[in-house]
């Protein structure tokens, strides 16, 4: 053979066999029961993050917070709430966010409604910069290649199960050594980053105790600052919270439900009279507290702490409701 | 761009496509010029202008430096090459890393008052690399080793050629001017080298690096404190593997990368964990910078021109210095201090060695090569580590004796380690291209497929390049 087909041979060869072995892959994870599936990661937030300046800033709703607000929160259903409206989720799972807040009020080109979803032990200084590695990446490493990257991956991940990193060869080997299979989740990363959480697929006790002791140990570890302290600390929100006023924006803060054990160990360390509150004195922006509206306080926390995806559309309907009520958003009637 | 991105496969398949299609040679040179400033702006494009000045100063430097023959000239122009070179590197690299230390050192002095703010400055990707790179060049046209280029597109090219751009490997201009100067050629047989060798460097990073190593370095060194004797060696045992894996994959991207387009780089890599010796190790690790230090920074100190003491002096500053480069960290510079060390310690006993049968013997191969993986590994704990601090409880960790279990993870990146010494061994006096020629095509095209998959089934968190921060 020739040295030219020789090496055209063994490209070609290469091809076929990677191409066997990647179908061999999706279809064996395929037949197991898993599906694609989107995986959250700094680019994808970045490229949520980019948006939220180019949209029209009149009519521009950005959503802040962590898990509960990400699992509540459903941007189709404020659209069709608000016709010509943008909503745009910037939460991050298990990132409380006052660096976000922070952020969009050094953006000059920010200057929309922006929902900050938080409560009194995720404004203390333990937790202040909790997302600032997902801003920094944003300012530093997010550039034109990430922004195609991220797209291409997206495409791959809504349409392949072995894009997904619980699919890696190396950690299913050792998965597989130790019995353990790749985990089938209860939640669901959407589109526009918000999650769908089926709790009917979940082990609805074990997650309440994995909540309750968790939050216990961490108010062990990470003990309240003194209500003084902690309003002292709200300086540099309050001043991010003027600078997005003074440029036509909103703040909202709203403090989303918790039930059970989860909302007692919230109680008992953040009293609300002594914290949640005075942050609307101490910031200047409104504060919605969930205790305050039945169609928030009603609504059904199979954990404790996050709300069944079937239920999204209906929170945020009564969210919308709530901000038209209080001035934040005009009524879209 | 990365080399282990969607994107750089998207990018390479089409510019290859257009270079192959295209006629002339100097329409391919500038097609890959193009390229090459598309491939950095892909990052950020506001730091396109740190490579233009760059190239601009040392172009217009080299030639002054040919035609200029008063010494006190000349040095006038090398010495505007070094200051934009490492004045651009110093601002970007090393700003915070001085203001720190000057806090730190008007604390000590009680003078709290001095305390200047640290300037956060965006460290641009390959900026250590492209500035040795143009620098080796003036270096060389000062030292009038080479005449310096008559083509100010095709030293631009040299610079900023995509493959070696952000992470090396370091080329000399008298390696690649001779390939800028006759077509490149882009035949099937440099199309299946290029991508076999770039497979092979996306199989040691994505696969070894990223997925069998970094998982249990990354959670050794997180329990630093209070991590266990067995735990701590597999993880910075993990760490030999990784920092190997992640950079000669690079490296091997990069070599690949140039191959399908008819350009060879220098090898930057040699089987390293198979040397005899340090002065061995830096023979085979990191060839490209080991040398510029070499011939750039220990001559010009001296070398061994000027003694035995002062040899051994130049070799820590120079390793010292080597260090710094990796990183504004102290503990980079106790890394090269460290290795600086190690080889002045080899000097002063290789006459030892010359005296004894014993310690001359064949059959003491293993037991050097053993010692100088285990002080590599060691001395890998400062390079890692992100404080001091953290190195010494680290190092207290491996130094005692306290119970701890190793997770299959660990056990699986050990047996991986164990693999790739003794693949080390094997092919320490092997030229690995000789080995692939070697093979029965469809085996090549076998072996070349599987890696191709198990690279295309690992995906996981995106993890830079461990040397691109450097």
């Amino acid at each position: 053979m020739q040295a030219t087909h020789r090496a055209i041979s063994v490209i070609v060869l290469a091809l076929l066999v990677a191409g066997a072995a990647l179908a061999g892959w999706e279809w064996f994870w395929r037949t197991q029961g898993y599906e694609p599936a989107l995986y959250d990661d700094r680019d994808l937030w970045s490229l949520h993050r980019e948006r939220v300046t180019e949209v029209d800033q009149a009519r521009n709703f950005t959503v802040a917070g962590a898990s509960r607000i990400q699992l509540a929160f459903s941007t189709d259903a404020f659209e069709s709430s608000m016709p010509g409206w943008t909503a745009t989720s910037l939460a991050i799972n298990g990132h409380y966010p006052t660096a976000v807040v922070e952020d969009l009020a050094e953006d000059d080109d920010f200057a929309g409604v922006l929902l900050v979803a938080v409560d009194a032990r995720g404004l203390a200084h333990w937790y202040r910069d909790m997302s600032e590695p997902w801003v920094r990446h944003y300012h530093r490493d997010f550039g034109p290649q990430r922004r195609i990257e991220r797209q291409l991956l997206t495409a791959l991940q809504n349409r392949l199960v072995i894009v997904g990193s619980e699919f890696n060869l190396v950690r299913r080997l050792t998965g597989w050594l130790d019995g353990r299979p790749p985990p089938r989740h209860y939640t669901r990363l959407l589109h526009d980053r918000t999650i769908s959480a089926d709790y009917q697929q979940a082990d609805v006790e074990g997650l309440r105790r994995h909540f309750a002791q968790g939050l216990a140990a961490d108010y062990e570890r990470r003990p309240a600052p003194a209500p003084g302290r902690w309003r002292a600390e709200l300086e540099s929100i309050g001043e991010a919270v003027s600078a997005i006023q003074a440029r036509g924006g909103k703040v909202v803060f709203l403090r989303m439900p918790t039930s059970d054990r989860h909302w007692e160990l919230d109680s008992e360390n953040y009293p609300r009279d002594r914290y949640w509150n005075r942050l609307s004195e101490a910031t200047g922006a409104r504060t919605v507290h969930f205790a305050d509206h039945p169609e928030l306080a009603g609504l059904e926390l199979p954990d404790t702490s996050h709300i069944d995806g079937r239920d999204r559309a209906a929170f945020t309907r009564s969210l919308v409701a709530i901000l038209v009520r209080a001035g934040v958003l005009p009524d879209a009637e | 761009m990365t080399f282990d991105s969607l994107t750089f496969a998207l990018f390479i398949v089409a510019l290859w496509g257009l270079v192959g299609l295209s006629r002339g040679w100097r329409v391919r040179k500038l097609e890959l010029l193009a390229a090459s400033y598309l491939f950095y702006a892909a990052w950020n494009p506001v730091f396109i202008w740190l490579l233009v000045v760059s190239t601009v100063v040392d172009w217009h430097a080299a030639r002054r430096l040919a035609t200029t023959h008063n010494p006190h000239g000349r040095k006038a122009w090398l010495l505007l090459s070094v200051m934009v070179n490492l004045g651009l590197l110093s601002w970007f690299k090393y700003a915070d890393f001085f203001i720190a230390n000057f806090n730190q050192l008007t604390s000590w002095a009680g003078l709290p008052g001095f305390q200047a703010p640290l300037i956060d400055v965006v460290l641009p990707i390959g900026i250590s690399f492209y500035t040795f790179q143009t620098l080796s060049y003036t270096f060389d046209v000062y030292r009038r080793r080479i005449r310096p280029g008559n083509d100010f597109a095709d030293y631009a090219l040299y610079v900023s050629f995509f493959p070696q751009l952000v992470a090396g490997p370091i080329v000399r201009y008298e390696q690649f001017a001779g390939q800028l100067a006759s077509p490149r050629p882009m035949t099937a047989a440099n199309l299946e080298v290029g991508t076999a060798l770039m497979v092979a460097g996306l199989f040691l990073k994505t696969v070894l690096a990223d997925s069998v190593f970094a998982p249990v370095v990354d959670a050794g060194f997180a329990a630093a404190d209070g991590i266990g004797t067995l735990s701590a060696w597999s993880s910075i045992l993990s760490f030999s593997g990784q920092i190997y894996c992640d950079f000669a994959g690079y490296s091997l991207c990069a070599i690949g990368a140039a191959r399908i387009f008819g350009f060879v780089l220098p090898k930057n890599f040699h089987a390293p964990y198979a040397a005899l010796g340090f002065s061995d190790f830096w023979r085979r690790w990191h060839i490209t910078l080991s040398t510029w230090i070499r011939d750039y920074l220990y001559i010009t100190l001296g070398g061994n021109r000027h003694g035995r003491a002062r040899t051994l002096g130049n070799l820590v500053i120079a390793m010292g210095l080597g260090g710094l480069w990796h990183g504004a960290a102290w503990t980079f510079v106790l890394w090269g201090l460290a290795h600086g060390l190690w080889l002045v310690i080899e000097h002063a006993l290789r006459p030892l060695a010359g005296r004894s049968a014993l310690l001359a013997h064949r059959a003491m191969a293993p037991v050097y090569m053993a010692v100088t993986f285990v002080v590599v590994t060691l001395t890998w704990v400062l390079f890692r580590a992100e404080s001091l601090s953290q190195a010494g409880s680290f190092y207290s960790a491996l130094l005692s004796v306290s119970a701890s279990t190793m997770n299959t993870a660990a056990w699986l990146a050990l047996a991986t380690m164990t693999g790739l010494l003794a693949w080390h061994a094997a092919i320490r006096r092997v030229e690995i291209e000789l080995v692939y020629d070697r093979l029965a095509w469809p085996l090549r095209g076998v072996v070349m497929g599987l890696l191709l998959a198990a690279v295309l089934t690992s995906p996981g968190e995106s993890r830079a390049f461990i040397y691109f921060q450097f």
